[in-house]
């Protein structure tokens, strides 16, 4: 909400999204900046060498047969050319055949792009604009979906694991009160929670994020040591070219499989292999960034909450907005008090998704609860669309004191609750 | 979606309330959870997404690539004869030229890919996941470097990428509600709460439409301007563009590689931010369609499991008695609304 009383630090009139957006894009300009610079450093003195190497090459090579400079460089002309359309020295494996296409669709979909296999014809070009429309966005579905999914059995597993910690601990008396609550799904949930927080208890962000690092890492470096034994590479080689591949940048520099045979006629066992390590590197690569940027979004929060902290002007408005009060009455099942760590739970009861946004990522996070929470969530979401109606649209994250995984991962959870067709059904 | 009715009324006239399956039938086990069975079905569809596809370009561009094949091999065979060079020799030539293009050198004079504006643009391909791969670090301390400086990178630029999504759909919020506000007047919108609330969230398809145009219109302007100064033809700066704002990024058009780009400064700042606002667009189009994509799994999945329904219902009419189904496994936990004078029954009709 704007807040139109004069400010004493200039950030008055913006609201908090807008300045979280902001004061991201500032970081990343610095980073962007920063990274340039050292990069720069970094490489420049090779790029000088290569350049100077090669004028040397080209030197003595249109020396030794005696041709002209524009002969020769019409010839390397040719080659670019034929570059485009995927020659090169060696021979390496057909661009064009059914195998081929679909490694080239692969990296369309995923938009890893190496842009080794480029479409040449027209028709290609075109067709390759509307194909990858469609295809991108399912596969960007699979990727949250899978992301979703992920977070779920992460949650679901450390939760059974604190539920065995916990429950060796509360043995005697509400031993049984617990594993029926817990097992018992119409029981609303809250009866596992009583008084013990269990039901209500969600994985932290940061052990999502160390569970998803060692898979990713895992994955990258049994990756690694395929590719260096048939490639040739160097393990850090291929280990970069791991890193590349399954973030989607896809520099093109190295490519897996293009040879046309690999040694130990272990060809169709290395393609396929290729295939499933870059499908699940990816995927975990995809989730490991969501994941840290909801760390980064936590960082920024809290960064605003310093910067706002002097103005105390802002505040006591916000404090008192409309529809802020009567949803910290509301008690949703498994809903507990907040925690000081950020979890993935709490505070959802300041955000305006948080029932229908929390059932979201209850029902990703904890399967247990989704069948219980329903009734309950159906006369939230009633309070709360007609809390909507009174208070202005900004449905967020505004308070978001922890934010977590309250309201869903990644992009599927942004838009949960926005939109007509996420708002109910899913 | 919390309580499905069997369309069979006469066999289970009560809602029943199953526990993790969307429906228990014949043989619970075997049916995934919902999120589990979309997960599934939208491999499927990708695996044949991509099938056909892979078919479909193979078709178009097979010819092209072996006509390229046999053009590069007549002019290779002319070059060698016509100046009487080994083979070998030109070999490790043609070698060497390859190593010096990953360092980015190329016939024509381009502009240096390190330095500063060059390296900002090589971070900006990194952290967007663009990757063209006309710039990539060479040396092992710039590798390993770009490994953890793209791990924060493009989880920074996603976070940025999902924010833009938000305030994008904020805005059309706004926007749509004031539209409907003006238009609506009294018609419909003081009836009740509910009434106004619904209409107040946008629809996905409105919010598709209008990013495709933004993005078209971000694309249309852009080829203009690219094929302006790269000197393309205008469908292949359309066709720069899609791959760019996509951030699939092949690199076999690269803007502002030309030399002469140095000296424009305001194209390369212009190139920049046109790229920003063309990812940003894209990126929430596809989210947009992908919000689309998961309803028609959705729908997908509700046919099937009628299908299944059906043919379960089928084959209970046809042998009452079959106890298959529920000899070695459990029978299926329901809770049906009234619960006990009809539990046995309900269970072994498999509500």
């Amino acid at each position: 909400m704007a807040c139109r009383s004069g400010c004493c630090c200039g950030s008055g009139p913006i609201n908090e999204d807008n300045a979280r957006f902001l004061l991201l894009a500032l970081f990343i300009i610095i980073y962007l900046l920063c990274g340039a610079a050292v990069f720069s450093a970094l490489e420049q003195p090779k790029e000088r060498e290569a350049k100077e190497r090669w004028a040397q090459r080209f030197e003595h090579f249109s020396q030794k047969y005696n041709l002209s400079k524009k002969d020769l460089n019409n010839f390397l002309r040719n080659y670019e050319e034929a570059n485009v359309a995927g020659i090169r020295v060696d021979t390496i494996r057909p661009r064009w055949d059914f195998t081929g296409a679909f490694y080239f669709v692969g990296t369309v979909v995923s938009t890893i792009g190496f842009g080794m296999t480029t479409p040449a014809t027209i028709g290609g070009k075109v067709f390759l604009m509307f194909y990858g429309l469609l295809g991108c966005a399912a596969t960007i579905l699979f990727f949250n979906l899978f992301l979703e999914r992920v977070i779920t059995v992460i949650a679901v597993v450390l939760k059974s694991c604190h539920e065995r910690r916990h429950n060796k601990a509360v043995l005697p008396q509400n031993g049984r009160r617990l594993s029926d609550g817990n097992r018992a799904g119409g029981a609303g949930g809250s009866g596992g929670g009583k008084g013990e927080g269990l039901a209500g208890w969600k994985p932290s962000v940061y052990c999502v994020m160390l569970i998803l690092g060692v898979a990713a890492i895992l994955v990258s470096c049994c990756a690694s040591l395929m590719y260096s034994a048939a490639e040739g590479w160097g393990y850090l080689d291929s280990l970069y070219f791991c890193f590349v591949a399954f973030s989607t940048i896809g520099f093109g520099d190295m490519v897996s499989s293009q040879r046309v045979v690999y040694e130990g006629h272990a060809t169709a066992a290395y393609r396929l292999g290729n295939f499933f390590f870059i499908l699940t590197g990816v995927c975990c690569i995809y989730s490991l960034f969501n994941v840290i940027s909801i760390v980064i979004k936590q960082v920024l929060n809290w960064l605003l909450r310093r910067l706002e902290a002097p103005c105390r002007c802002c505040f006591p408005r916000r404090g008192h907005h409309p529809h802020r009060h009567p949803r910290r009455n509301v008690v949703a099942p498994g809903h507990l008090r907040a925690r000081r760590d950020p979890s993935i739970e709490t505070d959802a009861i300041n955000e305006s998704e948080t029932d229908t946004g929390r059932r979201m990522s209850g029902e990703m996070i904890s399967m247990r609860d989704f069948l219980a929470a329903n009734k309950v969530n159906l006369a939230i979401m009633q309070k709360q669309l007609s809390e909507m109606a009174i208070g202005h649209p900004r449905q967020s994250s505004s308070s978001s004191r922890q934010n977590g995984f309250s309201g869903g991962v990644g992009a599927l959870g942004i838009m949960n609750n926005r939109l007509a067709e996420t708002s109910v059904d899913r | 979606m919390y309580s499905f009715k069997m369309s069979s009324r006469q066999t289970c006239p009560r809602t029943c309330f199953c526990k993790h399956k969307y429906f228990s039938c014949c043989c619970p086990s075997l049916i995934p959870s919902r999120e589990t069975a979309r997960f599934y079905l939208l491999f499927v569809l990708i695996a044949l997404y991509m099938l056909a596809g892979a078919a479909i370009f193979s078709s178009l561009e097979r010819p092209a690539e072996l006509q390229a094949h046999l053009l590069w091999e007549r002019r290779l065979q002319d070059f060698r004869h016509e100046h009487n060079i080994s083979y070998e020799d030109l070999k490790s030539l043609l070698h060497h030229y390859e190593e010096a293009r990953t360092a980015g050198i190329r016939t024509e004079q381009g502009r240096a890919l390190w330095d500063i504006p060059g390296a900002f643009y090589f971070v900006g391909t990194v952290v967007s996941t663009i990757g063209f791969g006309v710039t990539a670090p060479s040396t092992l301390t710039g590798k390993v470097l770009l490994v953890f400086y793209g791990l924060l990178g493009c989880s920074s630029t996603i976070l940025f990428f999902n924010l833009f999504l938000e305030r994008v759909i904020t805005l059309l919020s706004f926007l749509i509600f004031w539209c409907h506000r003006r238009r609506g007047g009294h018609s419909g919108l003081e009836d009740s709460d509910g009434n106004r609330n619904e209409e107040w969230k946008p629809s996905v398809y409105q919010v598709t439409l209008i990013l495709f145009v933004a993005v078209l219109l971000v694309a249309c302007g852009a080829a203009s301007l690219y094929s302006a100064m790269e000197g393309w033809s205008y469908l292949e700066s359309l066709y720069f563009c899609f791959v760019a704002f996509s951030t699939v990024g092949f690199g076999d058009f690269v803007s502002g590689q030309r030399e002469h780009h140095e000296d424009t400064r305001v194209y390369q700042v212009g190139n920049c931010l046109l790229m920003l606002l063309g990812v940003c667009c894209t990126y929430s189009l596809f989210n947009a369609i992908s919000v689309i994509i998961k309803q028609g799994l959705n729908w997908m999945l509700r046919t099937l499991a009628w299908m299944y329904s059906g043919i379960c219902n089928y084959r209970l009419q046809l042998r009452p008695l079959f106890k298959l189904c529920f000899s070695d496994s459990e029978p299926p936990k329901c809770y049906c609304e009234d619960n006990n004078p009809h539990r046995q029954q309900v269970q072994a009709v498999s509500c």
